[in-house]
């Protein structure tokens, strides 16, 4: 009895999980590009970035990924610009790297620390188990500390709820 | 309970399917979590519901019967001569390193911010103020904290300086006045202990039906429901003060509320037709006729 | 449901708004948050030779305190009729009367030898009777505190309530442009006066929380890593990290009994936070939640036997209570919407929160099992309820939107009227607010 119970909760929870996640990357996704500078266009500036350098990183790879309100999962978007900032610690193996991260301004202070210190975490898990050893990788957490965009709208509060990998040493 | 909530919920999800977007293990971790949190929170709402079945069959037989007596003393009165410090002294308060009140000029200045200094002597070398009467110094000088506290007590000296520390009012042994009933039942309005002011003013009415109070009795047993949003027996009741004490000064306010109340719940045509006719009903009531006008505009009657 | 919180709120305000003057409430008496505030005089203190100056001031903090509060209308000192020139003989009330005052407040201040004495007066105007009086003797820098004093007896006399007055609240100042805050601790009286900041502002800091003794503060910070807890000395301006821990620790408040530090510590796999315990004795660290979840902003009951705190382990953010070891964690917000932030009143009888749902941030308070949640205000961003010591106001921070708006400090009647702003010198958030000075 129990268990029918529960798996019948089970199934609904994950639908629903399924449906706000798919209904959100949707109305998202216009957002997530605007704020991805550059990242996806990648041709248009390569040659004006030293390869291996800050600029080259944050141009051509991309320095930042977002996230959804409320969630600390990757993206489809955002694994395709950890990889690549993967790929590119890997070929420039003296950088350090700090990960940035941050939650929008639609949140409680506390709770916001702890949901910023979970994207960072996760991106940091991404990056090593792509290979990019642990000990270049530091994180840290600044909840709703730090936005970048400022208006009072989804569009920005979308670019706020960021993780940002951070050249902290060793580039060009 | 949670626990094993958690668990139960953890062995299940091992057997579902990892979430179909990247490939990541931190992100596959996170999915589960999130989802076995989805399900602990269906869990304890599932719990909430239940118990507060529970709890309303529990209830239900001797609903309204458990009201607290409500002290006399708890009553908004004034009260006389009546300091924190019994209170205070007792509650353990800290020593607080700081510079004495008098020696300040030796004390860095804090920009504008000000501290309480230690406690002076009691023998203090300020001249003593005047005093009208005893002295309770003994008392108001712990909490004063530096501070020379006297208790000025009455000129006649009455019963109320006899007991100044525990602060207790003259115990009355005369039975609840009609208005000691309604001022009690408000006061618990006030404090928003709302069964206290149903049953008060309820009584008040049951036993006083011609108090010159009893209006404004049935008005504000109105009040007690309409502020627990029972928008339907705020509505009775304030029919009730409307219809039944028409002279009452709480006629108006009376029919004023009728018409929120049926606004609220959805009777809009009534609703502001009681609220349209208070200007009418009652030409003189200036405070509820404003108001009610107001609400008639706010309502887009 | 959400529907039914905006009516609530809606209910309270259009009982307030609602103050025809009633014959029973000569007492200030509030009904059902429809409040009659008490007509009160308070008559120019008298004053000696170079007193003049602090004697103003004295009469109108106390004014000024006491028609904040919502409970009294302090009357105009040009519309009084008599002059009080003795503090010893007896007023004439049928003058008082004339002026609508139920109360009469008259006072003297006096200075010798560089102190200052200041003695007042509360009469019933009706009945003649002195209802209360005191006498102070200080210097002179603290005149304002007795003047909060002296509005803390007076309120205290006539409601029954404790008074709130003489306290003082700490914050977080923030200045700069809203992407480059700059915060820093800052600190001032209940009413606003000698705002100022005790710290330099080289780190994020956040949440402020007084020990019992008000001479302490806690604090999260970040600084160049991790954000940590600190101990503050208001006094001394030192301060120190409450434990050397690997992970970011966050949301600190004291203990009732002010030895130990309740905090969030994010779990060493980064993904969690729980709570714990640091004894600031002993050093020792106990861990009062083990739940893979955010759980955080923990507040003991004022008797110390409880925590109340945040946890998402139900997929969103609700409020929880349970043992102070940690035992029968239960969650007691079932509202529609995510509750967040619970802060214990010093009476124990309400948590007070902040909630979000409908795009909307409310402060609102409810009994700590869970029942009768009432929303206090609600609007566009509200944020970190604290209570005043005699668990009658909660003070919070509101943001306004846009890129040049900011947090303000507001505070508010439990019952959900008077709110009002809090005036700081810069964007202010984070408020709390101190026990009753000594």
């Amino acid at each position: 009895m129990m268990m029918t119970r529960l798996a019948g909760f089970k199934m609904a929870a994950i639908c629903c999980c399924f449906l706000a996640l798919a209904a959100c990357s949707k109305k998202n996704q216009p957002d997530l590009d605007a704020g991805l500078n550059g990242q996806g266009n990648g041709g248009v500036d390569v040659g004006s970035q030293a390869p291996g350098s800050k600029g080259d990183f944050d141009k051509n790879v991309g320095d930042r990924v977002f996230f959804l309100n409320d969630q600390t999962s990757l993206t489809p978007e955002a694994a395709d610009t950890l990889t690549k900032q993967a790929d590119w610690l890997k070929q420039y193996s003296g950088v350090s790297v700090q990960v940035e991260g941050h939650a929008d301004e639609r949140g409680t202070r506390e709770y916001n620390i702890s949901l910023s210190a979970r994207r960072a975490t996760t991106v940091r898990g991404f990056l090593i188990s792509h290979g990019v050893p642990g000990n270049r990788i530091s994180s840290i957490a600044y909840g709703k500390e730090r936005p970048v965009a400022l208006c009072d709208a989804e569009q920005c509060w979308s670019q706020n709820r960021r993780a940002v990998t951070v050249i902290t040493g060793g580039a060009k | 309970m949670l626990k094993r909530s958690l668990f139960v919920v953890a062995l299940l999800m091992s057997v579902s399917s990892a979430p179909a977007f990247a490939d990541d293990v931190s992100n596959r971790v996170d999915s589960l979590e999130q989802q076995v949190h989805q399900l602990v929170g269906q869990i304890e709402e599932l719990n909430n519901t239940v118990r507060q079945l529970q709890n309303q069959v529990a209830t239900q037989p001797k609903k309204m019967t458990s009201v607290d007596p409500v002290a006399p003393q708890a009553l908004p009165i004034k009260k006389k001569l009546v300091l924190d410090a019994p209170v205070q002294a007792t509650a353990g308060v800290e020593t607080i390193e700081e510079t004495p009140l008098q020696q300040d000029a030796s004390q860095p200045a804090q920009q504008g911010t000000i501290y309480g200094g230690v406690a002076q002597p009691a023998d203090g070398a300020a001249p003593a103020p005047k005093l009208l009467g005893d002295l309770n110094t003994a008392a108001a000088q712990p909490q004063d904290g530096g501070f020379q506290g006297q208790v000025l007590v009455p000129p006649g000296g009455d019963q109320a300086a006899a007991a100044p520390a525990d602060g207790v009012e003259p115990v009355s042994l005369q039975p609840e006045t009609p208005d000691d009933l309604f001022l009690r039942s408000e006061k618990s309005l006030l404090q928003l202990q709302y069964a206290e002011a149903e049953t008060g003013f309820k009584e008040f009415l049951s036993k006083y039906p011609d108090h010159n109070l009893a209006g404004s009795a049935q008005f504000k047993l109105g009040e007690t429901f309409y502020a627990q949003q029972n928008y339907t027996d705020a509505a009775k009741n304030y029919l009730t003060g409307y219809k039944q004490y028409p002279k009452s000064r709480r006629a108006p306010d009376s029919l004023m509320k009728l018409g929120l109340s049926l606004n609220k719940l959805g009777q809009k045509d009534q609703g502001c037709a009681a609220l349209g006719s208070v200007s009418s009903e009652f030409p003189n009531a200036v405070e509820a006729k404003k108001r009610a006008q107001a609400e008639f505009k706010r309502a887009s009657c | 449901m959400e529907l039914k919180m905006r009516t609530l709120v809606f209910a309270i305000l259009m009982l307030i708004g609602f103050a025809a003057p009633s014959a029973y409430a000569v007492n200030g008496t509030v009904s059902g948050g429809q409040i009659d505030p008490l007509p009160i005089a308070i008559a120019p203190f008298i004053s000696g030779d170079g007193a003049g100056d602090t004697a103003a001031t004295i009469a109108g903090v106390i004014a000024n305190d006491l028609a904040h509060s919502g409970y009294f209308k302090p009357l105009p000192p040009e519309s009084f009729i008599e002059q009080i020139g003795s503090f010893d003989a007896a007023p004439q009330f049928a003058s008082w009367k004339q002026v609508q005052a139920k109360d009469l407040v008259i006072g003297q201040v006096s200075m010798a030898g560089g102190k200052m004495s200041v003695a007042f007066k509360l009469f019933d105007v009706n009945t003649g009777q002195l209802v209360a009086g005191t006498s102070f003797t200080a210097t002179p820098k603290v005149a304002r505190r007795i003047a909060h004093k002296i509005a803390d007896l007076i309120y205290k006399s006539i409601t029954g309530y404790p008074g709130y007055f003489d306290t003082r609240v700490v914050f977080v100042d923030e200045s700069g442009p809203k992407d480059k805050r700059i915060k820093r601790l800052g600190i001032m009286d209940q009413d606003g006066f000698g705002a100022h900041t005790l710290t330099k502002g080289d780190e994020i800091l956040m949440t402020p929380r007084f020990s019992p003794n008000s001479q302490e503060i806690t604090y999260a910070a970040i600084g160049t890593e991790a954000s940590r807890v600190y101990l503050f000395n208001i006094d001394t301006g030192q301060k120190e990290i409450v434990g050397d821990f690997p992970n970011m620790s966050f949301a600190p408040r004291f203990s009732p009994d002010g030895q130990k530090v309740l905090m969030s510590l994010q779990s060493d796999d980064g993904r969690n936070a729980n709570i714990f315990e640091m004894d600031l004795r002993s050093k020792q660290m106990r861990q009062v939640t083990n739940v893979d979840a955010i759980n955080t902003a923990p507040s003991y009951s004022p008797d110390g036997s409880q925590i109340t705190f945040e946890s998402d382990r139900g997929g969103t953010q609700q409020i929880y209570v349970m043992g102070a070891d940690g035992s029968n964690q239960n969650r007691i917000s079932f509202g529609k919407g995510r509750y967040s932030t619970p802060v214990w009143s010093p009476d124990g009888k309400w948590i007070a929160f902040t909630k979000q749902g409908d795009s909307k941030f409310a402060i609102g308070v409810m009994n700590p099992d869970g029942s009768g949640e009432r929303i206090l205000t609600e609007g566009f961003h509200n944020e970190g309820p604290t209570w005043s010591p005699n668990s009658r106001v909660v003070m919070f921070f509101r943001e306004t939107p846009g890129e040049k708006g900011g947090p303000q400090l507001y505070s508010v009647d439990i019952s959900g009227y008077n709110e009002q702003e809090v005036p700081t010198p810069e964007f202010s958030s984070d408020p709390a607010w101190s026990p009753l000075l000594n």
